[in-house]
C-alpha cells in the first residue's frame, strides 16, 4: 500500500515521515566529526600530506621560476644577435657599424665580435704565455680561445673589469696589439697581476694584457678567451668565415623589437639581407623544461601521497562504520532511509577530504612563504591550485567514501540494535 | 471491523516469521492479536519464544514471512523498504534496553533526533524535544550529556526521543532490563503515565512486575501467541478494551 492509499484508508499523512533534508544530514555528518577530533584529525592526516605536498611543490616551482625568470628573462628581452650571413669575402659589418646601430633609438650598447679560429694561412691559433711554448705549454692552453672584438662588444658582452681596464677605440682604431683577458683564460696563463705589464702570445705575437674580465653578462663563455680589438684581428689573422661575426646589441627593455627590425637596414641599407637578426633563445622556456621534469617526479609523489591518504580515508571509514553500527541501527529505527545513512558517511568523508584539502593548502602556503622570507625571494604561489585544492579533497573524500557508505546503508536495524 | 470502532494500531492475521537458516527456525507462527488505540499491552515470554522477532516485526524492523500485519490500517507486508522506514519514522516510538543514546549529544539533541528524521521543521524541532523532556520530567536536563546522566534518566531521555514524534505506538523493548528496582519504577511510573494520556504502548518484557502494570498481557510461547491476561490496569478516559483479544 503506497502512502497514497493509506491516506484513502483514513490513516493521517503525518504518519509518514517526510524524513532528514540534505541540511540536517550534513549537519549529523558534521556533528560526528566534531565529537571525534582526534580520530578526524588522523584520518585527513594522508589527505593533508597529499595536498600539502601538491601545493607546496607548485609554490616552490613558481617561486624558484619567477626568480629565474625574471633574470633570465630581463637579459632575453634586451638583447638582440645580428650575425653576419652575407657572401662576400670580407666581413659584412661596416666599419663604423657601432656608431650605425649606437644611433637607433633604444640602443644601449652594440658591438662586433667573433672567435678567432684560424690564422692566415689556415693554420691553427695558438695561445700562450711564453713567446716559444714548449710541446707540454701549448697543451696546458690548448682550451683557451681567441675572440676578436670592437669596445663596442665589450660593453655589449657585459664585461666587468676584475683589474686593469678595457681597451677603447684608441686600441681599435689603431690595431694596437693589446688584449683582455677573462679570469678563467688569465689562471690558465698564470697571469694574477698586470702591474708588470704582462703579455700574452698568440702565435708567438706578444698582446700587452691590459685588462682581466671577472664576468660576462651575456656571454659567460668569454671568460676563456684572450680577446683583442677587432682591427687587430682582422689584421693579424684577416676576416672570419661566413658565418663568423656577429654584432651584439643591447637595447632598453621593451625596444628590443623595434631595433631588431631596423638594425640591418642601419647596419646596410642596400645589403639588409646579410644580417641575420634573432633574440636568443628564452632561457625562461629551458628553464621551463628543466622545472617540468623536477616537478613532474615531487608531483608524482604528491600523487602518491593523495592515494595513501584516501586509502587512509576509506580505512578509518570503514572502521568507524563497523564501531557505529549500534548507531546506524538506532538511526534506521528512527526513521533514516539507506540512502540517508549512506548520505551522512558520504558527507563524513567529503568534509574530512575539504578539511585535509583546506588544511594542506593552508599548511602549503605557509611552508613556500616562509621558505621565500628565508631565502629572500618573492613568494609565488599559484592561485589555480590553492582554489583547487580543497576541491580535490572533497573529490578525494567523496571517493574514498563510497563503499563505506554502501556498506553504511546495508546494515540491517534488526541486527544492529541487538549489539 | 465495523465504522464505528477504532482501527487497530497493531493487527496480525496469522503472521508467522522463519528465518531460512540452514536449518531453518520458525520464530513465529500464527500469531493474530489486535492493539487498539490507547491499550497498553506486555509481551512476556521466555528466552527464545520470540519475543525479539514480534517486537522487530511490529516495529517494522523486519517482515514477516507468513500472514498479514497492519500498521495502523496500513498493511505493511506490500510496501517498500523506503515507505516501511517512512511509516516507522512517523508511527513508532522505540525504547530500547540498552537506552541506545549518542554519547556525544546533549539529552535535547538526542531526543531531537528522531524529529530530524521524521522531517519535523528545524525550527521546532528543539522545543518539541523540550516538550517531551518535560513530560518525563527531565526538564532540567536538556544539556546534559548522557554520560552524566543516570541510568533511570538515560532510560527517560530514550522515552522522551521516541515521544517527540507523537508517535502511534510506544514500543519498549525490556525498558527496565538495565535498570535497579528504584529506577525501573521510576521509567515504569513514566509510561504508566503516557499510557494515561492515550498513547498506545507495547511492552517487551520477562519481568513479572513490569508486565502487571500493564491492561493485557500477551504470553508468546514457542513463537506462538499462547494466552492473552488482563490485568487490572486501568484503561485511560475514553478508550475501550480491545473485542476478541489474542487468539
Amino acid at each position: 500500500m503506497s502512502e497514497e492509499a493509506a491516506a484513502r484508508a483514513g490513516v493521517p499523512r503525518r504518519r509518514w515521515s517526510r524524513g532528514a533534508s540534505l541540511v540536517d544530514i550534513t549537519d549529523e555528518a558534521l556533528a560526528g566529526l566534531s565529537q571525534r577530533p582526534g580520530r578526524s584529525v588522523m584520518t585527513m592526516l594522508g589527505t593533508i600530506l597529499g595536498i600539502g605536498a601538491f601545493v607546496a611543490i607548485l609554490g616552490f616551482t613558481a617561486t624558484a621560476q619567477g626568480q629565474i625568470s625574471k633574470q633570465f628573462s630581463l637579459l632575453a628581452a634586451t638583447q638582440i644577435t645580428v650575425t653576419d650571413v652575407g657572401t662576400g669575402p670580407s666581413i659584412s659589418f661596416p666599419p663604423d657599424a657601432d656608431q650605425r646601430v649606437d644611433a637607433i633609438h633604444g640602443v644601449t650598447a652594440a658591438g662586433v665580435w667573433w672567435q678567432v679560429t684560424q690564422n692566415q694561412r689556415g693554420g691553427q691559433v695558438q695561445v700562450s704565455a711564453q713567446q716559444a711554448p714548449t710541446a707540454v705549454q701549448t697543451a696546458e692552453t690548448t682550451g683557451l680561445q681567441v675572440s676578436a672584438a670592437d669596445p663596442g662588444a665589450l660593453t655589449a658582452m657585459g664585461a666587468h673589469v676584475q683589474t686593469g681596464r678595457l681597451y677603447d677605440f684608441f686600441a681599435e682604431d689603431r690595431a694596437l696589439p693589446v688584449a683582455v683577458i677573462g679570469a678563467l683564460a688569465a689562471r690558465e696563463l698564470g697571469i694574477a697581476q698586470l702591474t708588470g705589464y704582462p703579455a700574452v702570445f698568440i702565435n708567438g705575437v706578444p698582446y700587452t694584457v691590459i685588462g682581466i674580465i671577472s664576468r660576462f653578462s651575456r656571454a659567460p663563455g668569454e671568460l676563456l678567451s684572450v680577446i683583442i680589438p677587432a682591427t687587430t684581428a682582422l689584421n693579424r689573422f684577416g676576416a672570419p668565415a661566413n658565418p663568423g661575426a656577429s654584432m651584439t646589441v643591447v637595447t632598453r627593455p621593451g625596444a628590443a623589437d623595434v631595433v631588431g627590425r631596423q638594425v640591418a637596414v642601419a647596419l646596410r641599407p642596400n645589403a639588409p639581407s646579410d644580417f641575420q637578426v634573432a633574440a636568443p633563445a628564452s632561457p625562461t622556456f629551458i628553464q621551463n623544461g628543466i622545472d617540468t621534469t623536477v616537478s613532474s617526479l615531487f608531483l608524482l609523489l604528491a600523487g602518491i601521497s593523495l592515494i595513501v591518504g584516501a586509502v587512509g580515508i576509506v580505512n578509518t571509514t570503514l572502521v568507524a562504520v563497523l564501531e557505529r553500527v549500534p548507531e546506524i541501527g538506532l538511526r534506521r529505527a528512527l526513521g533514516a532511509s539507506r540512502r540517508q545513512v549512506a548520505a551522512q558517511f558520504l558527507c563524513e568523508a567529503v568534509a574530512l577530504g575539504i578539511a585535509g584539502g583546506l588544511a594542506g593548502t593552508a599548511i602549503a602556503v605557509l611552508a613556500v612563504l616562509t621558505s621565500a622570507l628565508v631565502r629572500h625571494l618573492t613568494a609565488v604561489i599559484p592561485p589555480g591550485p590553492v582554489i583547487a585544492a580543497p576541491l580535490a579533497g572533497a573529490g578525494i573524500g567523496l571517493l574514498a567514501g563510497i563503499y563505506p557508505a554502501i556498506r553504511a546503508a546495508r546494515v540491517e536495524p534488526v541486527h544492529a540494535l541487538q549489539r | 471491523m465495523t465504522g464505528s470502532q477504532p482501527v487497530p494500531v497493531v493487527s496480525f492475521d496469522d503472521v508467522g516469521k522463519t528465518y531460512p537458516g540452514p536449518p531453518p527456525v520458525t520464530a513465529l507462527h500464527g500469531c493474530t492479536t489486535r492493539i487498539l488505540p490507547g491499550e497498553y499491552v506486555a509481551v512476556q515470554g521466555r528466552s527464545g519464544a520470540g519475543k525479539s522477532t514480534f517486537l522487530n516485526i511490529v516495529g517494522l524492523l523486519d517482515r514477516p514471512t507468513d500472514g498479514r500485519y497492519l500498521l495502523d490500517g496500513i498493511d505493511t507486508s506490500a510496501l517498500h523498504e523506503r515507505d516501511r522506514t517512512r511509516l516507522r519514522g512517523g508511527s513508532i516510538g522505540f525504547v530500547f534496553q540498552s537506552f541506545h543514546l549518542l554519547p556525544y549529544r546533549s539529552a535535547l539533541e538526542n531526543v531531537q533526533l528522531g524529529l530530524t528524521y521524521k522531517g519535523t521543521r528545524r525550527g521546532a524541532r528543539a522545543a518539541l524535544a523540550a516538550d517531551a523532556l518535560a513530560r518525563v520530567g527531565l526538564e532540567h536536563k536538556l544539556h546534559s550529556l548522557p554520560s552524566a546522566l543516570s541510568g533511570g534518566e538515560k532510560q527517560r531521555v530514550a522515552v522522551a526521543r521516541a515521544l517527540a514524534t507523537s508517535p502511534r505506538l510506544l514500543l519498549c523493548d525490556e525498558p527496565t532490563g538495565n535498570l535497579d528496582t528504584t529506577t525501573t519504577a521510576e521509567v515504569m511510573s513514566v509510561i504508566a503515565s503516557l499510557h494515561r494520556d492515550g498513547q498506545t504502548v507495547v511492552v517487551i518484557t520477562h519481568d513479572d512486575a513490569v508486565a502487571a502494570m500493564a491492561q493485557r498481557i500477551l504470553q508468546l510461547s514457542d513463537g506462538t501467541l499462547a494466552t492473552a491476561a488482563t490485568t487490572a490496569a486501568p484503561a485511560p478516559a475514553g478508550i475501550g478494551t480491545m473485542p476478541g483479544g489474542a487468539r
